[in-house]
């Protein structure tokens, strides 16, 4: 009877439920926002000898293409590629999921007066576990903390006080260079400069646009010459020459008087950018003037340093002495997930002779493997809501992961496949107000995703607000040969309609 | 989900009635409360989706179909022909203390699922103009993922109220 006993409340509780009021508006109110929150541990998931076949797509000649994917494993870390049954927490009772329906309160970023469904990963604060903060510094740190030669947390700090004092120094080579006149003295000289290239740059447009029309003459005088005999800019020589023999050399004589004109207008121009000043020529101080405005930001009065990269790579150093001290003293880690997976991309080939033609077509297996170890999901967020009658969406993706392992075979080792490791992932698509996500069904039966692009009106705030994604790897080795550490930052996209393609059955 | 709930609730009352209305007269509010958070609920289950051979829009029948329509679009998003043995064995239903970062106890809902097993599932996601296949109906298959074997899951999923 105990044991029946909850379905038992349950049951009596859904009678009473039937007589449940309806709740007024007022009531509705007070509710809004509330929501659910989850966390899992005792994960583990595993394929076993089982294997998915996914059949629909087709290559660029309409030609099927099956993708077999075996041993997926979902498990704890040091699981050994999915061999043991490890298992895996997400989240705990303070760093949950959450699903919440409700007006949107502190993210600004989604539309207002709209109510909207949120679900978002957990989220660290703390130095190790904030998956932005940890792969800053696991990105100096570049070797696996914990790997042979890798024992020191602070190898970051160095790394990254190395490349802030390489950057110094070139700031210091640029300050002695124009010590003199001072940065402004600089922009000034500049500006003086810029006003005669810009005057001698117009002449040379409006050179190149009349040698462009005095070629297009010329060429419509040798259709109406008719004469196959000289080649397109030979002069016809004649005594008694035809009316269209006559107007043929003479375009070529404008033509010719054009080009010898606009090569003088480029070498003025060229003289122009060699102008110098201070000892250096223009293109060298435009150049020099550039690369001190990325370095420190656009000079003030005082010639300080305020801004641009350096300013970004002494606050990385903070946060990197912040991770460094924490990871020294052992601080608890959340990233605890091994996940692989093996597929076999088969698709037709053809084969061609070395002439080009075709003699036949095969049907290649490619085998391509995935495995991370020890991955976290930090602050990820997908807002669903609707607008216009359409479903809109915003998502972000934030993960960090030791390791990633690509492979392009079935039974090698990690020598001779792509091993990255102190791998962030920052991935964002959409933005509530500037740019969000229309996910629709097309009345061709389709699946189509829109982000609707930039316009004059909100290019400054799009700039601004819609966020970017970024991916940094801390080391990177193929096929066993060290390709050291890579970056994709800033990457944003301005416009984007993606459609499925397929034919009714 | 709401539809079984109902059937298995019919169920169970109707198998209690002989003696279920003695049993919730005697049943005073403390007495429940003093049974509550105890032994929880236990269960083991096995659902098999089996394609309907009526339906002959898939070869050999078809299995469950859903279909979702996103905002006022021109058609549905669908699972369709949705089949497979999905097994639970012991599934647990328990209410347990967790201690939260500001040391207080909070009441988690904790569904365990100890064995998950799939077998032989399989399902297309497509995209159609009609939910349910009637007159004029188109669908455009995107993707076919077919599963043979048997795959094993395990999680714990706690469940708790959350304001934000």
């Amino acid at each position: 009877m105990i044991r029946r006993l909850p379905l038992l409340i349950g049951c009596l509780a859904m009678l009473d439920a039937q007589a449940m009021q309806p709740l007024n508006e007022s009531q509705m109110r007070e509710v809004s926002g509330a929501g659910v929150g989850f966390y899992v541990d005792n994960l583990m998931h595993d394929q076993n000898e089982a294997v998915t076949e996914i059949t629909g797509m087709t290559d660029s000649r309409d030609k099927p293409v099956t993708v077999k994917i075996s041993n997926t494993y979902i498990k704890g870390m040091n699981s050994n590629r999915g061999e043991l049954n490890t298992k895996a927490n997400i989240g705990d009772i303070d760093h949950p999921f959450t699903l919440t329906v409700g007006q949107p309160n502190n993210n600004a970023s989604t539309p207002p007066r709209q109510t909207v469904l949120k679900v978002t990963s957990p989220h660290w604060s703390d130095p190790s576990n904030n998956s932005k903060l940890f792969g800053i510094w696991a990105y100096y740190q570049g070797c696996l903390y914990g790997e042979t030669g890798c024992y020191d947390p602070t190898i970051a700090v160095n790394n990254i006080d190395n490349e802030i004092a390489r950057q110094h120094q070139e700031r210091d080579r640029l300050n002695d260079r124009y010590a003199s006149i001072g940065y402004f003295g600089l922009k000034i000289g500049i500006d003086v400069d810029m006003t005669t290239v810009r005057y001698r740059q117009s002449t040379l447009v409006s050179r190149t646009d009349a040698a462009r029309s005095a070629y297009s003459e010329m060429e419509q005088a040798y259709l109406a010459l008719g004469n196959n005999t000289v080649k397109l800019g030979e002069y016809v020589s004649c005594i008694f020459c035809s009316t269209e023999a006559r107007v043929y050399n003479q375009s070529i004589n404008r033509y010719e008087q054009r080009v010898t004109e606009m090569t003088e207008a480029q070498k003025s121009l060229s003289v122009a950018w060699n102008t110098e000043r201070n000892g250096y020529t223009l293109t060298q101080r435009v150049q020099d003037y550039e690369a001190y405005v990325s370095l420190c930001g656009t000079p003030d009065t005082a010639n300080g340093c305020n801004g641009g990269r350096i300013e970004s790579l002494v606050n990385d150093r903070k946060v990197i002495q912040i991770v460094a001290d924490a990871m020294r003293d052992e601080a608890n880690q959340n990233k605890n997930l091994d996940i692989g997976m093996e597929t076999q991309i088969s698709a037709p080939t053809v084969l061609y002779t070395d002439r080009g033609q075709v003699i036949g077509e095969i049907n290649s297996t490619t085998p391509l493997t995935l495995a991370l170890e020890r991955v976290t999901f930090d602050n990820s967020y997908i807002n669903l809501w609707s607008e216009d009658n359409k479903l809109k969406a915003e998502a972000g993706l934030q993960l960090y992961m030791d390791k990633m392992i690509i492979g392009g075979c079935n039974n090698c080792t990690d020598d001779a496949r792509a091993v990255m490791k102190n791998v962030y992932v920052d991935l964002n698509l959409g933005h509530g107000v500037y740019q969000p996500l229309t996910i629709e069904t097309t009345n061709e039966n389709n699946l189509q995703m829109s982000l609707p692009s930039v316009t004059w009106e909100n290019h400054q705030a799009f700039y601004e607000n819609v966020p970017k994604s970024n991916i940094a790897i801390g080391n990177m080795t193929m096929s066993g040969k060290d390709l050291g550490s890579q970056v994709l930052r800033g990457i944003r996209i301005d416009y984007m309609n993606a459609r499925t393609h397929n034919l009714p059955r | 989900m709401n539809r079984s709930f109902h059937w298995l609730c019919s169920l169970t009352l109707l198998g209690l009635s002989p003696f279920a209305q003695a049993d919730l007269l005697n049943l005073e509010d403390e007495e429940l409360s003093d049974i509550a958070g105890q032994a929880g609920l236990s269960l083991d289950a096995a659902i098999t989706l089996n394609p309907n051979e009526n339906d002959t829009r898939c070869p050999g029948g078809c299995g469950l179909r859903l279909a979702f329509k996103p905002g006022q679009s021109a058609g549905y998003i669908v699972v369709d022909n949705v089949q497979g043995t999905y097994s639970f064995a012991d599934v647990t239903v328990d209410v347990v203390q967790r201690t939260d970062a500001n040391s207080e106890q909070q009441k988690v809902l904790r569904l365990g699922m100890n064995d998950v097993q799939t077998s032989n599932s399989q399902f297309t996601l497509g995209v159609a103009n009609q939910a349910i296949p009637g007159q004029n109906y188109r669908q455009s298959d995107m993707l076919n993922f077919k599963t043979t074997g048997t795959s094993s899951s395990s999680a714990n999923i706690h469940l708790f109220p959350f304001s934000p």
